[in-house]
């Protein structure tokens, strides 16, 4: 089974921005949404000042929280790796872009739903690759198998010393003068999207089923006590009707 | 191009009287556009051929509007290199609107002109495919195949195997770093560095150059491109920024040494530039209220070049001799 994955080598990115036009070309988007972005970083000082070009885009996360807060089920994490969204059933509620650590999502007013990078899946089944990837003119971008060791991609992450960025598909190879912290970070999952998944969502659901619970039994009861004329059996020797307290 | 503007002025060494400029914007191509201005308004005849309305075309008393790369053939690029290679263009699509290919436009005008004779082709798919037919290919080749490449080119090594001289064309025929040719002129057989003019006091270096995101002055109403990137910007010195009482993000007027002032830019407080230049990103500045996205964005390098200087050996003209003050938006004098 292939795991996809992505190797971003800032030392090779020029700053074109020839994945974000290519990008938007083909999945249709205005000029001001885009599903890959590349950032200019500036550091140092004068005579030694410095840039690097950091692409970013969707991570395709081991764990999305995306996909732990999407209420219709529509992003889904496929098992090659790349996540994705079913555009139909988008309901187009925007919990998911909240819910982004790497504020990888957009959202299309036009047609009311969530969009992002999809790793241009379609392209994969054809045994293609995505096309930010060839369309670099850098070399900056390397796709492939990260379970293959002989594959373009895990030869790339071996010769060029990546650095894995944990609980993602991607990896990023560094030149030694630029900060980790101008990168992506390591996953790490909204507090929220946490209490979410294992309390509040479970617990909405416990309270919505006790609901159900207790109109169920109040109508089986008065399905029974208004059809049979049963004995009052909690009535106490003596006790008339109206000396009960209810 | 810019030597031919004197002419159009001066009449001398003589007269130039009519233009027909295909692809070439002229207003941010040529140093000194003050003077191009007063060139283009001392011609009988204007023809600007373009595939975007720049403001030079609105001087010309004729437009033709000539389709984009996307929707025409050209004539094939052949570069003979260490790997030689041929690259074909074909239309991606039918031109919009009322654009002619250039070839189309050539051969029209040639016709009317009575020199049909040096036309035998009548479409460039006929000329294409005749000229293709010389290595053995065709148009319909062409298309299946895009770009043709032939494999290496022997190295040196291969040269001397063979007992055959080696390809450089030159008297010794080695690479020449040291032209003997020139020393034989009374030239400087390498070059001798030279100090050049330094910027008056309170003066900077303009120097210009380029972004990846745009290319020369052509990109700058396209719609994604825009976005990415609007307008240009005056790169600053960060020491300096203070000295001259500027922020990041302040917008400014140059003033060059003669006198001509620019659009208002913005100003880019960086680390990245030395403190006796500033610089700019070249092809902003647009003019032309038909490149709406363009239009009034940034600054125009081109406008800033009054002087420019003539290498005296190889004739090519350095640009970065220009110098200018930053002038705060609302300063008097």
């Amino acid at each position: 089974m292939s795991r996809y994955g992505m190797l971003i080598d800032v030392d090779k990115c020029l700053g074109c921005h020839a994945c974000t036009v290519t990008c938007q070309q083909r999945w249709d988007l205005k000029p001001d949404v885009t599903f890959t972005k590349v950032r200019e970083v500036e550091f140092g000082q004068f005579p030694d000042a410095q840039v690097a070009f950091i692409p970013t885009q969707c991570m395709h996360c081991d764990e999305p929280p995306c996909v732990e807060v999407c209420p219709s089920g529509a992003s889904y994490k496929t098992d090659a790796g790349p996540v994705l969204i079913d555009e139909s059933q988008c309901v187009g509620c925007r919990y998911c872009i909240s819910a982004c650590p790497y504020d990888a999502r957009t959202y299309n007013e036009e047609q009311k739903i969530v969009q992002k990078c999809q790793f241009c899946f379609d392209r994969l089944e054809k045994g293609e690759k995505p096309a930010c990837v060839v369309t670099c003119i850098g070399g900056a971008r390397v796709f492939g198998d990260l379970d293959d060791p002989k594959s373009e991609i895990s030869k790339a992450i071996r010769e060029r010393n990546a650095l894995p960025i944990k609980g993602t598909s991607f990896q990023y190879a560094l030149p030694k003068n630029v900060d980790r912290k101008l990168i992506p970070q390591d996953f790490k999952a909204p507090e929220y999207v946490t209490w979410w998944k294992n309390v509040i969502q479970p617990g909405g659901k416990l309270l919505m089923g006790g609901a159900v619970g207790a109109i169920a039994i109040s109508a089986l009861r008065h399905l029974v006590s208004s059809g049979h004329g049963k004995p009052d059996s909690d009535k106490k020797e003596g006790e008339t009707d109206g000396d009960r307290q209810s | 191009m810019q030597e031919l503007i004197e002419p159009m002025l001066t009449g001398k060494p003589y007269p130039i009287k009519g233009l027909v400029s295909a692809g070439t914007n002229l207003f941010h191509a040529i140093p000194r556009v003050d003077r191009t201005k007063q060139a283009l308004e001392n011609l009988d005849f204007f023809m600007a051929i373009d595939i975007l309305p720049q403001e030079y075309t609105q001087w010309a008393d004729v437009i033709l509007p000539e389709a984009s790369y996307l929707e025409r053939y050209d004539e094939l690029l052949t570069v003979s290199h260490k790997t030689p290679f041929i690259t074909f263009r074909e239309p991606a699509i039918k031109p919009l609107y009322d654009a002619k290919p250039g070839w189309w436009i050539a051969r029209e005008l040639g016709v009317r002109l009575g020199l049909e004779q040096y036309f035998p082709w009548k479409t460039i798919e006929e000329y294409l495919d005749y000229r293709l037919a010389s290595i053995g290919s065709s148009l319909e080749d062409a298309h299946q195949r895009g770009v043709y490449i032939q494999k290496g080119r022997p190295y040196l090594a291969d040269y001397e195997k063979r007992n055959q001289s080696p390809p450089f064309n030159t008297p010794s025929g080695k690479i020449e770093i040291y032209l003997q040719r020139f020393a034989d002129h009374g030239l400087d057989p390498i070059p001798q560095y030279e100090p050049i003019e330094e910027p008056p006091k309170g003066y900077f270096r303009l120097i210009f150059g380029r972004a990846p995101v745009h290319s020369f002055s052509r990109t700058q109403n396209n719609a994604y491109l825009s976005h990415i990137m609007p307008e240009n910007e005056v790169w600053l010195n960060a020491g300096k920024a203070a000295e001259v009482g500027v922020q990041d993000g302040d917008r400014v007027i140059l003033e060059n040494q003669a006198g001509v002032k620019s659009q208002p830019i913005k100003v880019k407080v960086t680390q990245r530039i030395r403190g006796d230049v500033v610089y700019m990103v070249h092809g902003f500045g647009h003019r032309a209220p038909g490149m709406k996205l363009a239009d009034g964005k940034g600054a125009s390098d081109s406008e800033l070049l009054s002087e420019y200087k003539i290498d005296p050996v190889c004739g090519a003209a350095g640009l970065r001799v220009n110098f200018v003050k930053i002038r705060k938006l609302g300063a008097v004098s």
